[in-house]
C-alpha cells in the first residue's frame, strides 16, 4: 500500500504543531539512541541546557510529555498537542546526542554492513545483536504494536533508526533531521492506537 | 592575465574529495598575503573522489558540472532514504539507485566513453556525502563555473537514468536476514532477500525483451548487426560495442545510440555480456558472449 503522502509543506510556515508522524519519529530516534547507550534524559537535559533549549526542555516531565505524544506509545498520547518550536529543540538535540555517539553508530553499522556482506545474522554482531536486543526489548514494552509485530519487522526499523542516526550526527544533522521530518509521509497508526487511520487529529493540521 | 592554482581536499574515512581551480592572481600587497578562498576559483576547474573499499580505491574524475550533478543527486538521493521513501536519483551525469537495504548503486559518467560503477555502503554513503556537502558550501559559484565543451550525448539524462532501470522505487527489506531463529547458513542474495525485486528476472531474456520493443530495422537493411553487448544484473544495457562495420555504421539507428562501446570495468556485480543480432523484420536475437 502506498504511504499517505503528508500535506505538509516542507517549509510550510503555517505548520504550528508537530504531527503525528513527527512525534513518533522523534521519540523513536530517542529509543534508537537510549538502545546505543542506555538510559537518556539526563543526556537529554544535558544537552538541551547546553544548546540552551531549556525552554522547551526544562526538566524530565517536559521530556516525558514530549516523548508521551508519540501516538504510538501505550501510554500515548497522540493527543497530546507538541509545538512545532519544541520538537524542534527536540530534534536539534537528538542531532546533538548523535554525534557524541558517532563513534559507537558507525562501529555498529559497519558491523551490520560486514555481516551482510558475509550472509551472516546481524543478530550474532557483538554490537549490532546488542543494539536489536535493547530496541526490540524497549518497543515491546512501551508500543501499542509491540506485541504483534514480528521480531523481523522491529528489527528492521531498529537498523533503519540506526542508519538515519549516522546521517544525523554529522555537523548539519540537525537541518537533516528537521528537513527529512518534514517530508516524511504520514505514516499508517496501527490498531490500538489513539489516532487509527482515519482519525484526524486537530493539532496535526497546519492553521489555515 | 596571471592565476594561481587552488586546491582542496575533504577527507572521511572512506573517501576523498579533491577539488582543483584557478583563480586570478591576488594583486600586490596585503591581498597577495594571503590564499584566496575557493570561492575565487573562476576557470579550469577539476575534481577527483577516491572511494575506498577495503583495500582497493575506486578513483572518479569531473568537471564542475559533474560535481554540481554528483552534489544535487547525493543529496536528493539521502533525503529520500531519510524522508522513509527510499528511490532512485540522477541527473545527467550521476545516477544512484539502492541494491537493498544497505547499499546503493552509484553510476557516473567519466569522459566520452566510459561509465563507472561504485557500489557504496552506508557509511560509504555518509562519509561521500559529508564531502560533498562541505565542498558545496566552499563552492558556492559551482553553478557559473565554465565547462569544457563536451559531446551532446556525454550529457543525457535518459541514458543514465536507464541505468536505474529495476531499481529506482522498491527496495528489499532485510527481510530473513535479520531472523536469529535460522542457525543454518542464509540463502543466497539470489534468491531474493536483498536482492531489488525487479531485478530477479533473467538478464538475457529481460534484453530480449527490451529490444524486441525497441529495435525497427529501417528500410532496405539486408545484414545483420551484431554487437557485444554488457547488462548489469537487471539486464538494462550498460555498453554496446560493434562487432561488424555494419553494427558501427548504423549504430545511431540502433536502441543502442546511447550507450558507451566501452563496458565499465572492473564490470558490476551481477554484470553479463552478450552477443545481439539486430536483423531486417525487425528480428533480435540474443546470446550468450564467448
Amino acid at each position: 500500500m502506498e504511504p499517505k503522502q503528508t500535506q505538509l509543506d516542507p517549509q510550510a510556515p503555517s505548520l504550528t504543531t508537530a504531527t503525528a508522524t513527527i512525534k513518533a519519529q522523534l521519540d523513536l530516534l530517542l529509543l534508537g539512541l537510549e538502545s546505543l547507550s542506555g538510559e537518556i534524559s539526563e543526556a537529554v537535559l544535558a544537552a538541551a541546557k547546553t544548546l540552551n533549549l531549556e525552554e522547551h526542555l526544562g526538566d524530565r516531565v517536559a521530556l516525558w510529555r514530549l516523548r508521551n505524544a508519540n501516538p504510538l506509545r501505550r501510554t500515548s498520547g497522540g493527543h497530546k498537542k507538541v509545538e512545532i518550536e519544541e520538537a524542534r529543540a527536540l530534534a536539534k538535540v537528538i542531532a546533538y546526542l548523535a554525534a557524541q555517539q558517532q563513534a559507537r553508530i558507525r562501529s555498529t553499522l559497519e558491523q551490520l554492513e560486514a555481516a551482510l556482506k558475509q550472509e551472516l545474522s546481524p543478530f550474532r554482531q557483538p554490537l549490532v545483536g546488542d543494539y536489536l536486543g535493547e530496541f526490540i526489548s524497549h518497543y515491546r514494552s512501551r508500543m501499542v504494536d509491540g506485541d504483534v509485530r514480528d521480531e523481523d519487522s522491529l528489527a528492521e526499523l531498529a537498523l533503519r533508526i540506526l542508519i538515519e542516526l549516522l546521517f544525523y550526527s554529522s555537523p548539519r544533522g540537525a537541518e537533516r533531521l528537521w528537513k527529512a521530518l518534514l517530508s516524511r509521509p504520514e505514516m499508517d497508526l496501527p490498531a490500538g492506537s489513539n489516532l487509527e487511520e482515519g482519525k484526524v487529529e486537530s493539532d496535526a493540521l497546519p492553521s489555515s | 592575465m596571471p592565476s594561481l592554482t587552488l586546491t582542496q581536499t575533504y577527507h572521511q574515512p572512506t573517501s576523498t574529495l579533491t577539488v582543483r581551480g584557478e583563480a586570478p592572481l591576488p594583486r600586490q600587497g596585503i591581498e597577495a598575503s594571503a590564499t584566496p578562498p575557493l570561492q575565487a576559483i573562476q576557470n579550469n576547474f577539476e575534481c577527483q573522489l577516491e572511494i575506498r573499499q577495503g583495500e582497493t580505491t575506486k578513483t572518479l574524475r569531473g568537471d564542475s558540472v559533474w560535481l554540481k550533478d554528483l552534489i544535487t543527486v547525493i543529496d536528493r538521493y539521502v533525503g529520500f532514504q531519510l524522508s522513509g521513501t527510499p528511490k532512485g536519483a540522477f541527473s545527467g551525469t550521476v545516477a544512484i539507485r539502492p541494491l537493498d537495504f544497505i547499499f546503493h548503486r552509484l553510476t557516473v559518467r567519466q569522459g566520452e566513453d566510459r561509465i563507472a560503477q561504485v557500489d557504496l555502503s552506508m557509511t560509504q554513503l555518509y562519509d561521500l556525502l559529508e564531502n560533498l556537502s562541505q565542498a558545496a558550501e566552499d563552492l558556492p559559484q559551482l553553478d557559473k563555473l565554465a565547462t569544457p565543451p563536451a559531446p551532446a550525448w556525454y550529457r543525457q539524462p535518459p541514458v543514465i537514468a536507464a541505468l536505474l532501470a529495476g531499481g529506482i522505487a522498491l527496495v528489499a527489506g532485510v527481510g530473513l536476514w535479520l531472523s536469529r531463529r535460522d542457525p543454518s547458513p542464509p540463502p543466497s542474495s539470489q534468491q531474493g532477500q536483498l536482492t531489488v525485486p525487479e531485478a530477479s528476472g533473467d538478464p538475457q531474456r529481460r534484453l530480449e525483451s527490451t529490444l524486441a520493443q525497441q529495435w525497427q530495422s529501417p528500410p532496405g537493411l539486408q545484414e545483420r548487426l551484431v554487437y557485444r553487448v554488457t547488462v548489469d544484473g537487471t539486464g538494462s544495457p550498460l555498453a554496446a560495442e560493434p562487432e561488424n562495420a555494419l553494427a558501427r555504421e548504423r549504430r545511431a539507428t540502433t536502441p543502442f545510440a546511447n550507450l558507451p562501446e566501452v563496458a565499465p570495468d572492473p564490470l558490476p556485480r551481477g554484470a553479463r555480456q552478450f552477443r545481439v543480432s539486430l536483423g531486417p523484420a525487425n528480428q533480435v536475437e540474443v546470446d550468450t558472449a564467448e
